[in-house]
């Protein structure tokens, strides 16, 4: 065929395969839906000081029991008198902290493993699975409670016990694209070109396995919400307990659902509107990044 | 320098035999490539091999094209994977240029590579989706030392010019262009290094028929312009026979026949290409009707556990006209030649040259349409008409 | 605007059924998608099949040889296939575009039934393929499980399966390639249907595998009367086994003629084209390979004129603007068709080292 006629036939814009996938994405009514959800919380985490009414650390019991929606406190104000809403918005700030540390860290070190494991093989692979195994077969939520109770409550001792939960995961999951990337025609056609080493695995193998390691941190995220939650549900959160945190807002306040609903309703609300965010972002993701979906 | 337009009177030029005085470029001797199997509880035992390469002696000369053709299991892939040295041999030797590079590793691989080169077959598969062409062509330079910045840009434009594909393919990626224009990229690629040998696996089993015409004469006419040595595998007979110089029949691991191109089709010496050669559909109808088809029966069996003696020998015609002799069972045939330039390892090649004799007549007689019932009156040594056929069983051997 | 003239012509061209036809195809229209990413698939193909006659499809990927199949027995992908209201397709004195899914869903095996290229997917891994033949045989004919058994034995020992009787208890996995193809053959032909659609039946198989397929298939179609349409790309299998042959190219049929007259005379420029482009193993001496060049076209987005316009060595302006009816060819045998303003000559194309008689 000749080169102008080929010219022609591309004139549109080249599209990269992230955008491609990105096009697609925004389309997709799940991720419309867990896109804004989450949006909503990181707006509200970033901006919490300008959109919080009160302090969310003080009170007076004189403003014990306010019901919602009356006045001056949108969302009520619990036993210590403290504005829930304000404790809602501060709470996504210390919730979102702890799910994007502690997955950060999770995805860091567990893609590190992960390479090494699938990359180098033969006995580095076989140590570093079987620590991954060993890790895996301990409940999620129980490793968290003993790392937390060994190195002591506070924010970034959480993050680090939900890490733990994490890199297995990750390092399985690299370590698995990997495994099937090494037969891929062209992996092989670098190898036969004379490409070796690091730069095969960085140029060549991770940027093509990198689709199914942002679903699994946007579903990391998810549990990473609902783990911080429960940690601080089971008494196990920051230490301060003027601290807003959802989970131990939940702890604190279950008890008076019949007599003050609101106050377990709007922590609850949060926990899972921000988690279900994540989930329909995660899906999303998962359809517009496989390859076998493309135009 | 080349453009895309290529002049469709050159012809391929095949050669016979490659004219004395050229050098050898690779020789394989006794390679064997073999896969083993592991099982076990706790600690994985060897427990036997996946013989996909079982003794290979082979010598290609410069600028000539040795194809490579079998079915599936009959270890051609493999076989060039081991001669660029993406999989380790089991046994044997691989000489390239004279330089013995069957254990060749770290510095000496990677100058190596530089002059041995492959073409993949799955045009989808074999580029990287996430590098742009230009990035993908500029790599091996960079790799080497080759060239660099300004000077590696040029030769980028340069080999997508060779093959065909616009400039401004350098910002695309893959899933931009067709089958073939991937197929073309692929090509440049392997040439990016300037190699002395290209190792093709199937460059065009996955393209539509009316581009694996274009792809053809490109690697035809990339051959002549850059002296290129070619070992072209593919299972399509045809494209192997018009491309090569000499064709190589591979049969579970071994080398059965050797053989120039030209005489594939009008006289194999070996029962196992005679058959294969006879099932190749030809768009001609009338040819399609004067053929006599060797059907073989059963299936090829396992590369795992070959059968002893002859590797054909459960399978083959020949063996079955000539009421089973021992021989094939109990002694491995050796590759040997028969005529000259042409070798097959069969220890009754004799009678099969017997038989071919009388295929010339049949095939004059054949020449009138009409003259299908002549045959068997021709022929008085048990070789029947083929056609019609009734219901084929794998266990029928039709003889022609 | 161009297709209502398109529309016209074939279907004016085509007329009705011929007599003895046993299938009728008309103006079938196949679209995928719709709005922007619409793609047409097929676009009003018109043919008819004789009963006990085989006829074979060719064409490249992409040319909507296998979708068009589908479409004769109903399984095309519910939403996303679109199949036009005026196609009209005749089997046996019935219209089956109008037929409920239930009426049709018993012709299929029956009447018609389809034998795919890759028997893998086709056969159910999970159920022994005993089980699958007489499930057919049970479910259409009613028959009772011993009998059926017997049944499937017969069928198995007819396609030519060793040690039939045994081989029933065993799954698709446990056999080759080419012994899976001939299950699925034995599976297509067990209710004895009048027409059988074979789809790439030896693509994905060994050239000498390929060569005991399409024999079995031939002396089993000549048997029992079968009628038969080969779809396939290679040209070599559809000259040694059909007797008519079509030629499709972005949709359209763009020739149909006998086995003797599309391989002697072609009168297509994309059919010559074809045969030019072609190695052969025959050839004495190695033959030009002449390409055609280009790629074939993007079908989502509508073409004006000639799809094959772009890469056609005869191409005149009138080409590009009005898509040529499918008709009956100038100087050539009757009911040797295409659809071509500039035909190719017809000079013969002389295969290499045989003399024309």
């Amino acid at each position: 065929m000749t080169a102008t006629a080929a010219t022609a036939q591309l004139e549109e814009r080249s599209v990269g395969l992230w955008r491609d996938a990105f096009s697609r994405l925004i389309r997709h009514p799940g991720a419309i839906t867990g896109g804004l959800l989450v949006l909503l919380v990181v707006f509200l985490a970033i901006f919490a000081p300008w959109i919080a009414t009160h302090d969310p650390m003080r009170g007076s019991l004189a403003d014990s029991y306010i019901p919602p929606f009356q006045g001056e406190f949108l969302f009520g104000t619990n036993i210590q008198g403290q504005d829930v809403f304000s404790r809602i918005v501060f709470g996504a700030r210390l919730t979102l902290g702890i799910a994007v540390l502690s997955v950060t860290i999770g995805v860091l070190v567990g893609v590190i493993l992960g390479a090494l494991a699938g990359f180098l093989k033969g006995w580095v692979d076989a140590l570093i699975m079987r620590a991954v195994d060993i890790m895996l077969s301990i409940p999620g939520l129980l490793l968290a409670i003993a790392v937390v109770a060994w190195l002591g409550r506070g924010v970034t001792q959480i993050a680090i016990a939900i890490a733990l939960i994490n890199i297995p995961i990750f390092a399985r999951i690299l370590r698995g694209s990997l495994l099937a990337l090494r037969e891929a025609d062209y992996v092989i056609a670098a190898r036969s070109v004379g490409v070796r080493g690091s730069r095969l695995l960085v140029r060549h193998m991770l940027p093509n396995a990198m689709g199914p390691l942002i679903v699994q941190a946007t579903l990391a995220l998810a549990t990473a919400v609902i783990d911080a939650a429960a940690l601080g549900f089971l008494g196990l959160g920051p230490p301060d307990p003027r601290t807003p945190e959802w989970g131990t807002m939940l702890a604190d306040t279950y008890r008076f659902l019949a007599r003050a609903p609101y106050l377990a309703f709007f922590p609850g609300i949060a926990i899972m509107l921000t988690v279900l965010g994540f989930n329909l972002l995660g899906d999303a993701l998962r359809e517009s990044l496989d390859p076998r979906l493309r135009r | 320098m080349a453009t895309a337009a290529l002049d469709p009177a050159q012809t391929t030029g095949n050669k016979a035999e490659p004219a004395p005085g050229d050098a050898v470029l690779l020789e394989l001797r006794g390679l064997k490539v073999y896969f083993p199997i592991k099982s076990g509880l706790i600690i994985d035992r060897h427990v036997g091999d996946l013989q996909a390469v079982d003794g290979v002696d082979l010598t290609v000369h410069r600028g000539e094209t040795v194809g490579l053709v079998g079915e599936s299991g009959c270890g051609k892939s493999t076989l060039a994977r081991a001669v660029i040295r993406l999989y380790d041999p089991t046994e044997g030797t691989i000489l390239f240029d004279g330089a013995d590079i069957t254990l060749a590793k770290g510095e000496q691989l990677r100058r190596l590579r530089a002059r041995m080169q492959m073409i993949f077959q799955d045009p989808y598969a074999s580029l990287n989706p996430r590098m742009t062409i230009g990035s993908m062509l500029e790599e091996p330079m960079r790799v080497h030392g080759l060239r660099r910045g300004r000077e590696a840009q040029a030769e980028v434009r340069r080999l997508l010019d060779i093959v065909g594909l616009p400039p401004n393919a350098i910002n695309r990626y893959p899933h931009e262009f067709s089958g073939g224009q991937r197929q073309r990229a692929g090509i440049a690629r392997a040439l990016a290094v300037r190699p002395q040998f290209i190792a093709a696996d199937e460059p065009v089993s996955a393209l539509d028929v009316s581009i694996q015409a274009q792809i053809v004469n490109l690697l035809a006419q990339l051959q002549r312009e850059f002296r290129l040595t070619y070992l072209f595998i593919a299972h399509d007979l045809s494209v192997v026979r018009h491309i090569s110089d000499r064709i190589a029949v591979m049969y579970l691991g071994r080398v059965v026949e050797l053989s120039p191109a030209i005489d594939l089709y009008r006289g194999p010496l070996h029962p196992y290409t005679h058959a294969l050669v006879s099932a190749v559909p030809i768009a001609d109808p009338r040819v399609e009707k004067a053929r006599r088809r060797i059907i073989l029966r059963g299936d090829v069996p396992s590369p795992v556990n070959p059968p002893s003696g002859c590797r054909f020998h459960t399978r083959c015609w020949l063996r079955r006209e000539l009421n089973d002799p021992e021989r094939c069972v109990t002694e491995d045939p050796v590759l040997r030649e028969l005529r000259p330039g042409h070798a097959a390892a069969c220890h009754f090649a004799e009678d099969l040259i017997q038989v071919e004799h009388r295929r010339e007549l049949v095939k004059a007689a054949s020449e009138h349409s009409s003259a299908v019932e002549t045959l068997d009156e021709d022929l008085s040594t048990g070789v029947t008409q083929v056609e019609p056929v009734t219901p084929s069983r794998p266990d029928e051997v039709l003889p022609h | 605007m161009r297709l209502t003239v398109e529309t016209i012509a074939e279907s004016e061209i085509t007329g009705p059924s011929r007599d003895d036809a046993m299938l009728s195809v008309r103006d079938l229209r196949i679209t995928f998608g719709s709005g922007k990413r619409m793609v047409h698939a097929v676009n009003g193909v018109s043919y008819d099949l004789a009963p006990r006659e085989t006829l074979g499809i060719v064409g490249e990927s992409g040319c909507g040889k296998s979708v068009s199949a589908l479409a004769l027995m109903r399984l095309l992908p519910k939403p996303a296939a679109h199949v036009a209201p005026t196609t009209r397709i005749e089997f046996d004195g019935v219209e089956l575009t109008e037929l409920s899914d239930g009426s049709m869903r018993r012709k299929r095996g029956a009447e018609i039934a389809m034998i795919f290229q890759d028997p893998m997917t086709s056969l159910n891994p999970s159920l022994t393929i005993g089980r699958q033949l007489t499930e057919v045989l049970e479910v259409h004919r009613k028959m009772r499980h011993r009998d059926a058994r017997d049944r499937a034995v017969a069928l198995l020992e007819m396609v030519g399966i060793p040690h039939a009787g045994k081989r029933l208890n065993d799954y698709p996995h446990q056999f080759s390639g080419g012994m899976r193809q001939r299950v699925m053959i034995a599976i297509a032909l067990a209710l004895e249907p009048k027409l059988l659609i074979a789809d790439e039946p030896t693509t994905a198989l060994d050239v000498t595998i390929q060569a005991q397929i399409l024999d079995l298939m031939r002396s089993v179609v000549t048997d029992r009367g079968t009628a038969l349409i080969l779809i396939t790309h290679d040209l070599g299998v559809v000259a040694g086994i059909c007797v008519r042959v079509m030629v499709m190219y972005a949709g359209h049929i763009v020739e149909e003629a006998t086995t003797a007259e599309l391989f002697g005379r072609p009168r297509h420029p994309y059919t010559v084209g074809l045969l030019r482009s072609i190695p052969r193993l025959d050839e004495e001496r190695p033959d030009v390979l002449v390409p055609i060049e280009g790629q074939p076209p993007d079908l989502s987005r509508p073409i004006l004129g000639c799809p094959f316009a772009p890469r056609c060595f005869n191409v005149q302006d009138r080409c590009r603007e009005e898509m040529p009816p499918l008709a009956q060819a100038p100087d050539a045998a009757v009911g040797h068709r295409i659809a071509c303003f500039y035909p190719a000559e017809g000079e013969r194309l002389v295969p290499s080292g045989f003399e024309h008689a």
